[in-house]
């Protein structure tokens, strides 16, 4: 049995690891720049915050400091025709161009020596003297801008063709540009002519340290440091603990309360199937199971929360209205007052499962001899059900108590929105949209453990409740 | 066997678990409130969103913002009606003088004065040093204020009068027109909660407003580092005694997700000062800021009276709360302007759209008063330019542009678009190959708004022979066309100030880059001279003859159509006596005044 335990948890830690890979992976492949995120959230305020150069100064700070000008990870299996030190090149929009462009080309010589020339040209365009004609430098400088974030051939060509003819508007243009613009024309040429795809068939593996953006977080996560917000700047571990506090009470009531009124439905429907009593309980949880929830809740938003229809039963959001120093009972009680419809909401949906897997199980085991048996030699009726019964018909009710782990700390988005309760759910719903990629990362990580140490209990339930479950080697 | 008693003592503890969000154990009587019919002088105001921090250098959250102004003060702040700058921890607006001589020649010096009863909470008197301390804060490159920086970048040097320490002058490099508002709204910061160890002391604010200086203190003046720790720390975002300003309340807690308690301070300074000056108004002993995202929620709390003032209430429920009378006996509901504008941009470099008449025509064919009428229930104001119709300078010789099929089919003809192959749509040869007047509209799959216009527009549209394609994509990927001008027409909105028109970021050609908000390509060097000129032409006659021609130029090249300012929609329970205003975020609870009854 030890040795069973052991071995799953280190089962336990492998998955961790490879969760940890999945969702950092994900998050660098999702689109979306998380310091772009930050940055655009003030695009409202600033005067000269259109200076280009201003901004690469800002993003540049805001990578380093969210430690997003590392590399990704250890290593980079890429081909032969990538650099190894493309990460160094902060800005994430002229990074994905640079990669597109290797990608179509081949030839990581070629693709440098044209972003130098976009660069200079970019330099040259900003600083021109005033016999130049300025309508011909904005529009050449715009779309020589926009060659920073398009990679496709068609896009490209189409700049270029806008630049030469804004070049040749105005001759003091031409003097001063003429000849980057013709380099810069070259390089791309180059690019295209001297593409070297066959590079892309050798593999590489570019190592990049343990300086990296992954082992940085991961390392972290191993010592108990999980790391900032992107969004606030607060510990993921204060939001988290935030948002489980409630989430867990709710759903901890909410999962006792379904297994409660669900087990003796379901005993009792089983022992007397096809009564009166299993058919009604039947159709009523299921008619319970198929309103939705979302729909369901609003509903009593609407008529139990407010005077409106005379039903003015219960406070209509949040958690409690009383500030944190209020004397411990108000609150509880107040607390209590609050949760129950969201508790409602969350209870009535699983008790048609519950119910249903409890009666299955009575029906599997009802039928067995040793019930007959017991039944024979007179024991009570009760006796039979409870003692002979029920331990027997736990089984199904089991496999389901390896998902209530995770479930209690999941959150329900839709109860949590409609009832303005600050949990999981909504944090985690929350920093997804926000790309706040710590907060996520510790929500997959939180859960991938539970679901494993929720499969774990069940599986040691079931050698605790029936014996005939043994995780010792079967000596033949 | 299931214990039960097990069970319900578990259930016990999780309750006392949530209860204890404090382990400070308090007297029965101390806070019995329950806000439901409330009576007390505590205003409870709805927040839809949650503030990040309250740290006004480090933030941009329109939510921390109305938090924070209860507990910081300005030099000036706007008047929540007239809009103009009036004083708040100044005497009265600066004193303004060009700088003629010494290094910041060209620039301008702001002179203020600090009110004689200004105190923090200590006791001690806020003097031009606390200024000057502020703005090394901003300065300090290490301090995350990017965003705030880049707008008062002017800044250079702060001088404080040898015989009057509430005295004193900001210099800046420029003239700029928003200037006066830039400076006067930074909120003053208390050195001695937020720099306790003086670390910032030995160093002057010219040194860091000097890039080469600044990089050079950046390697040999760790301190910057050191306070810049403490300074970003989340415990100077949202703790009880880390948060201080020299406004009249102070955060009292603040729990996540729920709501945020400030209190009045017993003996504040500006006491004195309250009866003349609105800005200074103190009233409700507490304001409690309820988060609540949700906006059926909303709409029950203002049933059950849970809360005392609302904005942003979605526009079908704003029509229906006026319908219904346990609201309205209960709140007065208002309809102030918005600062905003909602537009529909096109891509002027677009081959099909470079042509002004095909912009126009298009403008043509949106119906905005239908759009206004059937999207926002009519509660918007029609716009024709980026300039409000309330500014001083607004062009009154500009009319809206009608809508009518015949005037844009005219105008497309004119620009050599018609239908040659009777396919119902508009076709042109362009570079050789013939092309079909087909416009995509850029939409977020889950944005209400542009989704219902993309609608509307295909209706109209098509009588004057223009294809519209609506292209429903995730946030990201619609933001990713628009960084590399892929896009041909998309629609959005803009938040506007109550202050000159900057027209800088969104209309000059320097911002017209992957990263900037010149997204249409708008600009030429016409243009871009007249936004310059506006920029530093401190005379307002003369800048609003600068204005009025700008708003012709764009009124012309057509590239944004523009739809309407929406109306905020807002609840005010009556038991104040509050008046709405067009600033974000349209309420001020400080101003709440209690009835008698």
């Amino acid at each position: 049995m030890f040795t069973y335990i052991l071995r799953r948890v280190g089962i336990l830690f492998l998955t961790l690891l490879v969760v940890s890979l999945i969702a950092f992976s994900l998050s660098k492949i999702a689109p979306g720049d998380p310091v772009e995120r930050i940055i655009r959230g003030r695009e409202n305020v600033g005067s000269s915050k259109s200076d280009y150069i201003n901004y690469q100064k800002i993003y540049a700070e805001t990578a380093e400091l969210l430690g997003l000008d590392k590399p990704t990870f250890y290593f980079e299996l890429t081909t032969a025709a990538y650099p190894d030190t493309l990460y160094r090149i902060i800005d994430k929009d002229h990074q994905n161009t640079l990669s597109k462009l290797i990608g179509q080309s081949g030839n990581w010589e070629a693709v440098e020596h044209y972003y130098q020339q976009l660069r200079h040209l970019d330099v040259l365009l900003s600083d021109l003297p005033p016999s130049v004609d300025r309508n011909a430098r904005t529009g050449m400088r715009s779309d020589l801008r926009d060659l920073y974030v398009n990679y496709e051939p068609n896009a490209i060509m189409a700049r270029f063709k806008r630049m030469k003819a804004d070049m040749d508007k105005d001759s003091a243009l031409t003097a001063e540009v003429a000849r980057p613009y013709q380099q810069l024309s070259e390089a791309y040429a180059k690019m295209v002519t001297e593409a070297t795809p066959a590079k892309h068939w050798f593999p590489k593996i570019i190592w990049n340290g343990i300086d990296n953006q992954y082992h940085n977080w991961f390392t972290n996560f191993l010592v108990g440091n999980f790391g900032y917000s992107y969004i606030n700047g607060r510990p993921v571990e204060d939001k988290l603990l935030d948002a489980l506090q409630w989430t867990l009470i709710i759903n901890s009531i909410a999962i006792l309360l379904a297994y409660l009124i669900s087990i003796p439905l379901g005993v009792y429907a089983g022992v007397h199937k096809d009564s009166t009593f299993d058919k009604v309980t039947t159709i009523g949880l299921f008619i319970l199971f198929s309103l939705p929830v979302f729909w369901i809740a609003t509903l009593l938003v609407v008529f139990f929360t407010t005077p409106e229809y005379g039903i003015d039963l219960f406070p209509p959001l949040g958690v409690t209205d009383l500030p944190p120093d209020a004397p411990l009972w108000n609150r509880m009680v107040d607390i209590a007052w609050h949760l129950v419809l969201p508790v409602f909401c969350l209870t009535y949906p699983a008790l048609a499962l519950i119910a249903r897997q409890m009666r299955g199980g009575v029906l599997n085991v009802v039928q067995l001899d040793f019930i007959r048996t017991a039944r024979a030699k007179g024991v009570g009726k009760q006796q039979v059900i409870w003692k002979h019964l029920f331990w027997n018909a736990l089984f199904p009710i089991i496999t389901l108590i390896a998902s209530v782990l995770p479930a209690a700390l999941a959150g329900s988005v839709v109860i949590e929105f409609i009832f303005n309760i600050p949990g999981m759910g909504r944090l985690t719903i929350d920093a997804i949209n926000q790309r706040d990629w710590p907060v996520v990362y510790m929500v997959l990580m939180l859960s991938a453990t539970l679901t494993m140490i929720g499969i774990l209990i069940a599986d040691l339930l079931y050698a605790a409740i029936d014996p005939r479950v043994s995780f010792k080697k079967k000596v033949a | 066997m299931i214990k039960l008693s097990h069970l319900l003592s578990l259930l016990a503890l999780l309750f006392v678990v949530a209860g204890c969000g404090n382990d400070a154990p308090t007297e029965e009587n101390t806070t019995e409130a329950t806000p439901k019919y409330s009576t007390e002088n505590t205003v409870y105001a709805r927040l839809p969103a949650e503030p990040d921090r309250i740290n006004p250098l480090i933030t941009t959250n329109t939510y921390s913002r109305a938090v924070y102004e209860n507990i910081f003060l300005y030099l000036l702040d706007f008047d929540h009606q007239t809009f103009e700058l009036t004083p708040q921890l100044a005497k009265a607006r600066p004193e303004i003088n060009e700088i003629t001589s010494g290094p910041f020649a060209g620039g301008v010096a702001y002179t203020y004065e600090i009110h004689d009863e200004a105190v923090w909470d200590n006791g001690t008197p806020i003097t031009g040093e606390d200024v000057a301390f502020t703005l090394k804060i901003l300065f300090n490159p290490k301090v995350n204020a990017g965003p705030a920086r880049s707008y008062l970048d002017f800044i250079r040097d702060i001088e404080i009068d040898a015989t009057n320490p509430k005295r004193f002058t900001i210099s800046t490099a420029q003239k700029y027109i928003i200037g006066e508002a830039a400076i006067s709204n930074v909120p003053i910061y208390p050195a001695y909660i937020y720099d306790a160890n003086g670390l910032l002391n030995d160093i002057s604010l010219v040194d860091l407003t000097d890039p080469a200086k600044q990089a050079s203190l950046e390697t040999t003046y760790p301190q910057l580092q050191e306070f810049a720790n403490i300074f970003n720390s989340d415990e100077f975002a949202r703790n009880k005694g880390k948060v201080m300003g020299a406004g009249p309340y102070t955060l009292e807690s603040w729990e996540t997700g729920q709501q945020i308690i400030l209190n009045r301070k017993k003996d504040w300074w500006g006491d004195q000062l309250t009866a003349t000056n609105e800005l200074m108004a103190a009233r409700p002993d507490q304001v409690v800021y309820k988060i609540i995202t949700d906006q059926t929620a909303t709409v029950a709390a203002l049933k059950d009276q849970l809360i005392d003032v609302t904005a942003q209430i979605d526009v079908k429920d704003f029509i229906d709360l006026q319908a219904n009378e346990l609201v309205t006996d209960n709140y007065n509901l208002y309809a102030p302007n918005a600062l905003q504008l909602y537009y529909i941009g096109l891509n002027t470099k677009d081959p099909k759209l470079q042509d002004k008449r095909v912009r126009r025509a298009i403008t043509h064919l949106v119906d905005v008063d239908q759009i206004i009428e059937e999207l926002f229930y009519g509660l918007g104001e029609r716009r024709i330019g980026p300039v409000a119709p309330s500014k001083p300078y607004f062009n009154e010789a500009l009319k809206p542009i009608a809508f009518s099929v015949a005037r844009a089919k005219a105008l497309l003809e004119e620009a050599g678009w018609v239908d040659s192959n009777s396919n119902g749509v508009v076709d042109k040869e362009i570079d050789g190959e013939q092309v079909e007047l087909e416009i995509d509209f850029l939409a977020t799959s889950n944005g209400k708004f542009g989704n219902n216009l993309a609608q509307l527009l295909e209706v109209t549209f098509p009588q004057a022979g223009v294809k519209l394609n609506i292209d429903r994509v995730e946030f990201t990927v619609l933001y990713e066309q628009l960084k590399t001008r892929t896009f041909e027409m998309f629609a959005g909105a803009w938040a506007q100030d109550p202050t000159p028109d900057d027209f800088k970021q969104i209309w000059h050609t320097d911002s017209d880059n992957p990263n900037g908000t010149n997204r249409v390509g708008f600009g030429s060097a016409a243009s871009d001279d007249l936004i310059d000129q506006i920029r530093v032409t401190l005379d307002e006659e003369e800048r609003a003859g600068l204005y009025k021609s700008f708003q012709q130029m764009v009124y012309e090249e057509q590239p944004y159509i523009f739809l309407f300012a929406p109306k905020e929609r807002l609840a005010i329970h009556k038991r104040f006596k509050a008046d709405p205003s067009s600033l974000r975020p349209s309420f001020f609870p400080r101003e709440f005044e209690l009835k008698a009854d």
